[in-house]
């Protein structure tokens, strides 16, 4: 009974998380080099963009200049710094090169890509 | 302190309990099933942003033996057009016969227009590290809109 109880709580746990990436507003593209992140010194700093160019960072959508704040805020505490930009994979390409710009303005030089990580070979979408 | 002892028959063996045991593997095997599905790890493709005149300008090294290829894109309706060096390429398939013949010390520019798809410019960059080009930049402010060369 209580394992059987466990099970089911295991289960709605697992599906409450599902729900949650199913409404996930950046939806990566399939890279076979993406890489993960091994140097540990290096901090990440994550700006996501949506399918229709917003920025969200945090869980929590930002305009341009908040975003470019944020970079330099970030900036002044110090440390190695690497923005991840996680792109929907049908946002334009403006909006990417914006947080480009912003980094570069923050003082950010270097800059990464997300993606879903593919085995070499595997057909990309 | 004596600790109790229930004798067990001779030749009884004891009783494996199932039901909690199948309960256990249905556990293990919805969580690792979970963890498996969850496991489509996101990784980073990492670039070299090309600062231009606002930020850095960069000096222009006449003798260096590396060649620099510009790949721009052009979205025209559902489709991107790619351009090597302002020349035309003719499609993807096109694009990836002229970076197969580059070598890691080459320099490979990047430069998507503003309405392309995040997809095709990860698409192109991903090829590139393909091919075994270390060296990828993408333009700060793009030049697509520029009217390329025919």
């Amino acid at each position: 009974m209580i394992d059987m109880a466990f099970l089911l709580i295991t289960f709605f746990i697992m599906s409450i998380r599902f729900g949650q990436q199913g409404e996930e507003l950046v939806k990566l593209p399939d890279a076979d080099q993406a890489r993960e992140v091994t140097d540990e010194r290096v901090e990440l700093v994550t700006v996501n963009i949506t399918r229709k160019g917003g920025f969200v960072i945090g869980g929590t959508d930002h305009s341009a200049g908040e975003v470019l704040a944020y970079l330099r805020a970030r900036k002044e505490e110090g440390g190695d710094l690497e923005v991840v930009i996680r792109g929907d994979k049908a946002s334009e390409f403006s909006a990417i090169q914006r947080v480009m710009r912003m980094s570069a303005e923050a003082g950010i030089s270097d800059v990464s890509l997300a993606a879903l990580q593919r085995e070499p070979g595997e057909e990309l979408e | 302190m004596k600790r109790s002892h229930r004798a067990r028959p001779a030749g009884d063996t004891p009783d494996l309990q199932m039901a909690p045991l199948i309960d256990a593997v249905f556990l293990l095997l919805t969580y690792f099933l979970f963890t498996i599905s969850l496991a489509t790890i996101e990784g980073l493709l990492p670039s070299e942003l090309a600062l231009g005149d606002d930020f850095r300008e960069e000096k222009l090294d006449l003798d260096r033996k590396e060649r620099e290829v510009v790949v721009r894109m052009v979205q025209t309706g559902s489709r991107v057009q790619y351009f090597i060096n302002d020349w035309p390429a003719f499609g993807f398939e096109n694009v990836r016969s002229r970076l197969d013949d580059l070598s890691a010390s080459d320099i490979v520019v990047i430069d998507p227009g503003p309405t392309v798809g995040y997809e095709h410019v990860v698409r192109l960059y991903n090829y590139c590290l393909r091919a075994g080009v270390e060296r990828v930049v993408f333009p700060l402010a793009s030049t697509a809109t520029a009217t390329p060369r025919l």
